[in-house]
């Protein structure tokens, strides 16, 4: 196959590579960025909430874990919340300070600058009074208003002695860059049609197509190609007609997540790679995390409209580094959501009642607000994704099979969370407080390629190359060595701007 | 024997009440479907069923649904029909009494696993049908509004645009 070259390839349009394909594109590369979902266009395809229905291919087992994932131009920010939090200090060094989880091989401080230029560029709205928080500059734009549930929960925190803070969210709270500032809809899960969420079909997209970037929609990259000396040479990709592709560089970045990377990496063999790409630590696919996540809802005495405005609201991270005699490792954030979607939507999905017993809950609707929790989920090495054994795509290469579980130090953290929401909101004037769902939903992947130093235990560099594979760079969610306790988007988008300033120094020597 | 006679009037009177449309279509097991509405989501209106934005939006999602989907719903609506007959007075789960429809539903929840699958498909259509009309927004205080801006021209002119 004779293909075009580029001076870097893209492998998959989310978080990391729409940043990738923005830095690199601007600093005058050639860009070919793929990505295997659709390029939705916001206003004829987010209307009706159809637009989130692209089936992913993978493979849940039995009792799995099975976390969320979009595949999009844009990834799945497309249609997250727009939670943008920082990782603290502490993530970077749980092995050393707490004596769980994995040391990654870079600190916060070296990833800082990283995240306020991702902030920057993204018109992140927030304030630097979460205590918890390290020492940082002001954000770009004020924090949103507090409304809803979060006033109540905000009052609650504070009776009980806790530090309420604005959620740092990436949607707009004033204009910004040319883009307006929210209108508080509250339809950031079904893709923002107003534009002022700052997800990257919204600003890293149009920046890089600006740039002259390549970006194909609706192509799949079936392999990453390597030469007889082992070398990355471009890969093997099919077009929304199926046609075969092949496209050249001595630069791949693979961005596909942690669920997608680690069979893309197996069936791409090598004359000097048999057994797959990034193969000699045997980790591809292992240490697969999801933040420990639940939604409770509480019922407050007067109407707090939680239909609209922002999915972040206030947040407390009292309890993100452990609780006092905890039997449990790390922590967890908590913070005020909004009501899972219209009446309809939550009526359906989240109750089970009918009569006059759905109808009560129903009057309360608009008295009620949702809570999230984000805890820390520990690595574990069972934990995986791998080639399934039986199910396979329509060319042919295995589905990547799910295999996830809790432990009870997860549950221990999750019954931690529920026992101190409950106490705020109940200190915050909750009238009532009922469970509706709880643990076994998070939209976070995370692992599959960790990043060390070591390549006997690790898949990637502190950079993001691939230990053992000359020209290859993963860099997106799956190469946290361990999850923190906070939504992962602005990290992986800091990791990624950081790579990308790395390659362009590197090569203009 | 009165009663029935006037809960039968009732039940023409519904039927009669619902847009010539629905008649046309000729499918009774909607007024079956309209009747369990009643049941799943017992609105403090009794006409809200009858006519208006619920009922509208329920008969067009059923109007809407799979052959197979229906057919699917058709027979757990039959069995209301035959449950509601095994009292002996010829009943139809119709010209039942709202309080006796419910407990039938109850009753049949319990008994039938087959019931309670369908049950679980019959549900989501009635209750996404009233909270997404007119009638369920007032009833929970929902409103929302969007805009959308739109992207700049560069980008809907881009290589592989749609």
């Amino acid at each position: 196959m004779v293909g075009m070259q580029y001076d870097a390839i893209i492998v998959g349009l989310g978080a990391a590579g729409s940043v990738f394909t923005e830095a690199l594109s601007g600093a005058g590369w050639k860009v070919l960025a793929l990505e295997e979902g659709p390029w939705y266009n916001p206003f004829r395809d987010f209307a009706d909430g159809k637009a989130i229905r692209v089936p992913t291919g993978v493979v849940y087992q039995k009792d799995s874990l099975r976390p969320n994932m979009v595949k999009a131009v844009g990834g799945s920010m497309v249609f997250y919340a727009g939670v943008f939090f920082r990782m603290h200090e502490n993530d970077f060094r749980t092995r050393t300070r707490f004596g769980c989880g994995t040391d990654w091989p870079i600190t916060y401080q070296e990833l800082a600058p990283f995240y306020k230029e991702v902030e920057v560029f993204s018109g992140a709205s927030g304030s630097n009074t979460n205590v918890f928080e390290p020492a940082r500059e002001p954000y770009p734009n004020p924090p949103h208003p507090v409304s809803g549930g979060s006033r109540y929960f905000a009052a609650g925190a504070r009776t009980l002695g806790y530090h309420p803070a604005p959620t740092p969210m990436s949607i707009l709270s004033r204009a910004y860059r040319g883009r307006p500032a929210c209108t508080y809809c509250a339809m950031c899960g079904q893709g923002c049609m107003v534009g002022d969420k700052s997800s990257p079909e919204m600003t890293y997209i149009p920046a890089a197509v600006k740039h002259g970037a390549h970006i194909r929609a609706n192509h799949k990259v079936l392999t990453i190609e390597t030469n007889n000396t082992g070398r990355v040479s471009g890969v093997v990709y099919k077009d929304r007609e199926g046609i075969r592709h092949k496209a050249h560089s001595e630069l791949v970045i693979l961005c596909g997540s942690a669920l997608l990377n680690p069979t893309l990496l197996m069936r791409s063999r090598g004359p000097v790679h048999p057994g797959g790409l990034g193969a000699r630590s045997g980790l591809v696919g292992k240490y697969l995390m999801c933040h420990v996540g639940g939604r409770y809802m509480a019922r407050f005495p007067e109407v707090v409209n939680s239909f609209m405005g922002i999915s972040g609201g206030i947040n407390v991270q009292d309890f993100y580094d452990g609780a006092p005699n905890a039997d449990f490792h790390r922590g967890y954030t908590l913070y005020v959501s909004l009501m899972p979607g219209p009446p309809a939507v939550f009526a359906d999905w989240y109750l089970e009642s009918w009569g006059e017993e759905l109808v009560q809950t129903m009057e309360s609707y608009n008295r009620m607000t949702r809570l999230a929790v984000v805890g820390e989920d520990q690595a574990r090495v069972s934990n995986t994704v791998t080639p399934d054994p039986e199910l396979k795509d329509e060319e042919g290469f295995p589905a990547p099979r799910v295999e996830y579980s809790r432990t009870e130090n997860e549950l221990n953290l999750f019954d931690h969370a529920v026992d101190t929401a409950r106490r705020i909101c109940r200190a915050g004037g909750a009238d009532d407080w009922e469970l509706f769902y709880i643990a076994d939903s998070s939209a976070h992947p995370l692992g599959t390629c960790r990043m060390g130093d070591d390549p006997d235990k690790s898949v990637v560099d502190r950079w993001g190359a691939c230990h053992d594979v000359e020209g290859l760079y993963i860099c997106d969610g799956s190469v946290f060595p361990s999850s923190a306790a906070v939504n992962p988007a602005l990290t992986i988008m800091a990791l990624a701007s950081r790579t990308a300033h790395h390659l362009i120094h590197k090569r203009s020597g | 024997m009165r009663r029935r006679v006037f809960l039968s009037a009732c039940a023409v009177a519904l039927i009669g009440a619902w847009p010539k449309s629905s008649a046309a279509a000729g499918e009774e097991s909607f007024q079956i479907l309209l009747a369990l509405a009643g049941v799943v989501v017992p609105d403090k209106d009794p006409a809200a069923w009858r006519s208006g934005p619920a009922a509208d939006e329920l008969f067009s999602r059923w109007r809407n649904l799979e052959d197979s989907r229906r057919r699917g719903i058709e027979t757990a609506l039959k069995m209301l029909d035959s449950e509601a007959g095994k009292s002996g007075d010829g009943n139809t789960f119709i010209s039942l009494h709202r309080k006796q429809r419910a407990a039938l539903v109850s009753r049949l929840l319990d008994r039938s696993k087959g019931f309670a699958s369908s049950f679980s498909r019959l549900r989501p259509l009635i209750v996404r049908s009233f909270y997404s009309s007119r009638t369920g927004f007032e009833r929970t205080g929902y409103r929302r509004t969007t805009q959308f801006i739109g992207y700049p021209e560069y980008v809907q002119t881009a290589e592989n645009w749609e």
